[in-house]
């Protein structure tokens, strides 16, 4: 999202500090990590903070094994915020947050949902690739977003599987990580599939590996639960995206910005997708005087 | 190999004939039944898998598919199971196959080229060699074409520099055991080199290409092994006579007519093709080209008209078996070249027990 702040964010070798570190294994280029002589060290489990502690600097863990992802989130924004003098910033974005998934809850009312649709997410199957990955980067938002795992019944399951296995969890619904739904449905191995006969097979946005966590999960799991259950909820994904970088960042986010942050080229001929277009309620509207 | 008989006793009017060893006896059927028996077990594997289906399903699928008319309109089977078979499973085993088919018959043809039984692809290295063109093709994001092509470079490089090694320390079988391990760890750090600076997005995939696996066959890849094994190998095949020739030593070779430096490298040149597609597909299934030469041995003798053929199809079984294990017996996707190490390894140290103290002279 370099285009928020160009000015400042598009310097990536200045922001990517774990580029710059390349840190493999818990002590790696642990000089690096002295070298840049910050005010406090803030990192999770298993890196190299008991050492930066041992040596007498302050370091804060910002995770802890057993917190699930929306845990993690919060003890990170607080730790964060209280380094910062911030506390009372970080809390009212904690507020934000539960207030989020607060409100999904009540407009989709995922205890109610009879049949909750099987969801598989599917890494790249091109033939370049030498491996498939399923189920990658977004299993604790399923319960939120009133979805099962297709692989349920089918574990272990682990990330780098086969076709034949994919086949056989046969899911409503996948999320293509790494190729365009298209270019996946067009492939013959995946014709079987009921998701790719009812063409629900979506690319998620651009935003979603992104690390701001505190700020994006609630609309990530928007986004899913929006594409899984579209007569349940009404289309928000586009207005709480501009809302975040206005409240946030301070920044007016265009139509076109929002419409590359959907993929909305690449998932426009799937189903339900339309709702995330600019004109979806102008759409809905023509169509209804016409009727 | 010709009858052996014993000195001729003094005493005696007729020669005494000694009992043939049963390679020698039954030696030309056993390519024979091994050819049935590949394809006894390719069948075989397209009806077993992770996906839930009958054995009879799958067969019945299989008999529509080898039969020569159009399927039935309204076929007992669903769309997914005739995918199963016809698109993940066919291409699949004959990947498997292929793969195994080359890498055996390259063992045998290093072996006896090299006279050495201690010699394999991955020994000489021309595995790592070809790992590290692979690796080296999938850092630049090169097209399959490309990750065969370097794979044959590295693998063709690595063999020469393997042999020049070797010859510098006047050539013994040690000598080139030793300098395919120098060169092998050679080549495997500059893969490890590559690991290092591929970024976060290609780092699974070369790792997991590593590890050796026929996860993702198609018909693409069938053919970037197929074309290349069959051709080579059929090359292979027509120079079994001169193998054997060669594999009674340089000196006899070349009173006998032998051009030995021009059949060497074309050996290396062809072992080198067929190494290099299947590392291109599958990355590296260690141990095969070592432990079934050895095998095929025991079964057919060390003359390389029977040895390579039953090399090659006692490869392409073995394989085969061994793909069928890996996607069966658990759910997880195991890869192949981690339990062909798993199995091979303590075949290869069973054979090193039981050949101590014999040298290639003594086969």
């Amino acid at each position: 999202m370099s285009w928020v702040y160009p000015q400042v964010l598009t310097q990536d070798h200045f922001w990517d500090i774990k580029g710059r570190l390349r840190t493999h294994g818990p002590y790696g280029e642990i000089e690096t990590l002295f070298a840049f002589n910050p005010g406090a060290y803030l990192g999770p489990i298993g890196g190299p903070m008991p050492l930066i502690r041992r040596v007498g600097l302050p370091a804060l863990y910002v995770n802890w094994k057993d917190e699930d992802w929306d845990e993690q989130s919060i003890t990170q924004t607080r730790v964060m915020s209280a380094v910062a003098g911030q506390s009372e910033w970080g809390e009212a974005l904690i507020a934000r947050f539960r207030q989020a998934y607060a409100d999904l809850e009540r407009d989709l009312k995922p205890a109610s949902i009879t049949h909750k649709l099987r969801v598989l997410g599917v890494d790249s199957s091109s033939s370049n690739r030498a491996y498939l990955r399923v189920g990658v980067g977004y299993d604790p938002f399923k319960p939120r977003a009133g979805l099962r795992d297709a692989r349920e019944g089918y574990y272990p399951l682990t990330k780098v599987t086969d076709a034949e296995r994919i086949l056989a969890t046969d899911p409503d619904l996948i999320i293509q990580w790494g190729e365009r739904p298209q270019d996946f449905m067009n492939d013959p191995r995946w014709r079987g599939l009921k998701a790719v006969q009812e063409r629900r097979v979506y690319r998620p946005p651009v935003w979603w590996p992104n690390p701001e966590a505190i700020l994006f999960n609630p609309l990530k799991v928007r986004w899913l639960a929006e594409v899984a259950y579209p007569e349940r909820l009404k289309p928000r994904v586009r207005q709480l995206f501009r809302d975040i970088f206005m409240l946030d960042f301070g920044y007016q986010v265009t139509d076109d910005q929002i419409d590359r942050e959907l993929r909305l080229e690449e998932n426009k001929n799937q189903p339900g997708f339309e709702r995330f277009s600019r004109d979806y309620k102008t759409t809905i509207n023509r169509r209804q005087n016409n009727d | 190999m010709t009858e052996t008989t014993v000195a001729e006793p003094a005493t005696s009017d007729k020669p005494i004939p000694t009992p043939l060893a049963a390679h020698e006896k039954y030696g030309w059927a056993t390519p024979v039944l091994l050819g049935v028996a590949v394809l006894l077990a390719m069948c075989a594997s397209l009806c077993i898998g992770a996906y839930p289906m009958s054995f009879g399903r799958s067969a019945n699928i299989l008999l529509h598919l080898a039969w020569p008319f159009p399927l039935p309109d309204n076929p007992p089977w669903n769309v997914k199971e005739l995918t199963v078979v016809q698109i993940i499973r066919l291409p699949r085993v004959l990947l498997a196959t292929l793969a195994g088919m080359g890498i055996g018959m390259s063992g045998a043809a290093l072996q006896g080229m090299m006279r050495n039984p201690l010699v394999g692809p991955d020994i000489v290295g021309v595995t790592s060699g070809a790992a590290f063109g692979g690796v080296m093709a999938m850092l630049f994001n090169l097209p399959p074409a490309g990750i065969v092509s370097l794979a044959f470079c590295g693998g063709m490089l690595a063999m020469i520099c393997t042999f020049n090694l070797s010859k510098l320390a006047r050539g013994n079988g040690l000598a080139l055991v030793l300098a395919g391990v120098f060169i092998g760890a050679f080549f495997l750090s500059l893969v490890g080199l590559v690991q290092f600076l591929a970024s976060d997005a290609q780092l699974p995939g070369i790792v997991f290409w590593l590890l050796g696996s026929f996860v993702g066959a198609d018909p693409k890849k069938v053919m970037m092994v197929g074309i290349p094994t069959l051709c080579a190998g059929s090359v292979l095949m027509l120079l079994r006579w001169r193998i054997n020739l060669l594999s009674l030593g340089d000196l006899d070779a070349k009173s006998l007519g032998i051009n030995v430096g021009v059949l060497r490298w074309a050996i290396i040149m062809l072992v080198s093709l067929i190494v290099a597609s299947q590392i291109a597909v599958s990355s590296i299934i260690g141990w095969i080209g070592l432990v079934v030469p050895h095998c095929a041995r025991m079964l057919v003798g060390p003359d390389h008209r029977r040895l390579l053929p039953a090399s090659a199809l006692l490869g392409g079984l073995f394989v085969l078996g061994l793909d069928d294990l890996t996607r069966s017996i658990i759910q997880a996707e195991l890869p192949t070249g981690v339990l062909t190490a798993l199995i091979g390894t303590p075949i290869v140290c069973f054979l090193f027990w039981k050949t101590q103290g014999k040298g290639w002279e003594h086969e």
